[in-house]
């Protein structure tokens, strides 16, 4: 599947409490940003009001550099919606951090699917919003070819 | 207060299974059959229960039922909450509570799941929890999320496909024998799973439950009163429900000792420390298994195995009843018996302590049963006859 073939399921965006609603509102202005707490500065994912290790209620939004581990995959065949059953079967991620502390976050892999396991390096990139992603950028998943830069 | 013999089942009620949206009764039809059964098995009178616990979330509380069974007074409408089919058998532990505590006498534990009236069940389960960052990753249903923990047990802790493959080999050797069982006679064999097609990796059809349309309930009374009723009770010795933290709906930064497993670190380690007894008291057990990849994790994290042994325990020889070191799944399971949302576990324990069972295993004492594996919360339970006490 290439970048711009990469589908997304119903509407996205925000949760309905707003708890992420700046991951997405970063991801549209060209941002990878996480969770982490202003106070003891512990990385958090997924978005949360108040800091699971010191119980702030600062939490701040940093961008992280896109590069990632991957930590577990799945490979869907079955169409469990009809937005997907143009690309099955695709891969799914949960991509490790090493620059927001090892935080997991789920992903779908774009690009070439050689070398696909767990703990291969992959790269992020930003599909840009479009009538295929309902409108909202996301964060898509590459994997990291040796001699490549970045 | 000691929970040990405490309550007992007193009653089990259970429909047909029927092929999913193919329930000739509405969801509440086919519940009040259930429950009216339960109560007929146990001897009392419907309009006598006095409480309900469900999970899931099932769409009948307590209060919808009350006017079709003639309730006298409702003292005690609860819910299992959050983790889909993790909080059977937990539910028998709510139940206990109330009654324990003097808050309610009969209360029925229940499920019930008619996609006639509500949809396909992998839908309406997950669309709670569905947020964007699932559907953008295309991710939709437990199956997907389950199948990236399997996978890191399969990859990281070099758990071998094998050991999921037996656990569905033996559910479909089961249900040949139980006339209750969706797979009732069938031929299916370790080959036909091992070839079958590939839902999501690393989870192939056959490592999948099915989703059923039908109802079970079971009543719970004290040991005391059950003692009174018709049939021979059977106990409950110990029950857990709950997750490690970090955990609950964060399940993508769970800590490397539960990812790839179940999620019973705790609860198993409360199991067993409640009861005073230990795995290798356990005689049968009903493993739920939504997907057979966990069902492993079950195993594991209940003390039966590790993940170095997981592939040398769970044989098709290991894990069949009558003769196996530990039978499991004695009805079929969640794959071959059907999958009203994991109830038919409690149920099947309950037969297989009385004797019932269609797959016996003969002087089977203690019985354990797990639920809702590598949902956001899980729970066990030990029940047994009057001998395990």
């Amino acid at each position: 599947m290439e970048l711009h073939e990469a589908p997304v399921i119903g509407p996205i965006g925000p949760y309905f409490d707003g708890v992420d609603a700046e991951y997405w509102r970063a991801l549209n202005q060209g941002e990878f940003k996480i969770q982490r707490c202003a106070k003891c500065r512990i990385w958090l994912w997924g978005a949360t009001w108040r800091c699971s290790a010191c119980g702030a209620w600062d939490i701040a939004w940093e961008a992280v550099k896109p590069e990632g581990v991957v930590y577990s995959w799945i490979r869907t065949h079955q169409a469990f919606a009809p937005e997907v059953k143009d690309v099955l079967p695709y891969v799914s991620l949960l991509v490790a951090l090493p620059h927001a502390g090892d935080k997991k976050v789920m992903g779908m892999l774009v690009g070439d699917e050689t070398g696909l396991r767990i703990g291969a390096r992959v790269e992020g990139v930003i599909q840009p919003a479009s009538a295929k992603t309902g409108g909202q950028a996301v964060m898509r998943w590459r994997l990291q070819r040796s001699g490549r830069s970045g | 207060m000691n929970l040990k013999g405490a309550t007992a089942i007193a009653g089990i009620g259970q429909t047909p299974n029927y092929k999913r949206a193919t329930s000739p009764d509405s969801e509440q039809k086919a519940l009040l059959r259930a429950i009216v059964a339960a109560c007929e098995d146990a001897g009392v009178d419907p309009s006598d229960v006095d409480g309900f616990c469900s999970y899931g979330p099932d769409r009948n509380d307590g209060t919808t039922l009350m006017h079709g069974l003639g309730l006298k007074e409702l003292r005690w409408s609860t819910q299992g909450a959050g983790g889909g089919g993790g909080a059977i058998p937990g539910a028998v532990g709510v139940a206990a509570a109330a009654i324990m505590t003097g808050q309610a006498e009969h209360v029925i534990v229940y499920r019930a799941t008619v996609e006639r009236d509500y949809g396909r069940f992998n839908v309406t389960i997950e669309q709670d929890h569905r947020n964007s960052h699932f559907t953008s990753s295309g991710v939709m249903v437990a199956a997907q999320i389950v199948a990236f923990r399997t996978q890191r047990m399969i990859e990281t802790l070099g758990v071998p496909r094998d050991a999921m493959d037996a656990i569905s080999a033996v559910d479909y050797l089961h249900a040949r024998n139980n006339p209750r069982a969706m797979a009732f006679e069938n031929t299916v064999s370790l080959e036909d799973i091992q070839n079958s097609r590939w839902i999501v990796e690393p989870y192939r059809l056959f490592n999948c439950s099915r989703e059923t349309d039908g109802a079970a309930a079971i009543l719970v009374t004290s040991a005391e009163r059950a003692r009174d009723l018709k049939r021979e009770p059977i106990y409950l010795l110990g029950v857990a429900q709950g997750a490690a933290g970090p955990g609950g709906v964060c399940w993508e930064n769970y800590s490397e000792e539960e990812f790839p497993l179940a999620g019973f670190s705790s609860v198993a380690r409360r199991l067993w420390d409640s009861s005073g007894l230990t795995h290798k008291d356990v005689d049968v057990a009903q493993i739920y298994e939504n997907f057979s990849g966990p069902a492993v994790g079950a195993l594991i994290q209940h003390g039966f195995c590790t993940p170095e042994t997981a592939a040398a325990f769970c044989t098709i020889e290991n894990l069949r009843a009558p003769d196996g070191k530990l039978p499991i799944n004695t009805d079929g399971g969640c794959l071959a018996e059907g999958f009203v949302h994991g109830i038919g576990g409690t149920v099947e324990a309950v037969r297989q302590l009385r004797g019932e069972s269609a797959n016996p295993v003969p002087g089977a004492k203690v019985c354990l049963v797990t639920g809702g594996p590598a949902s956001t919360l899980v729970s066990s339970a030990l029940f047994g006859t009057k001998a395990a006490l």
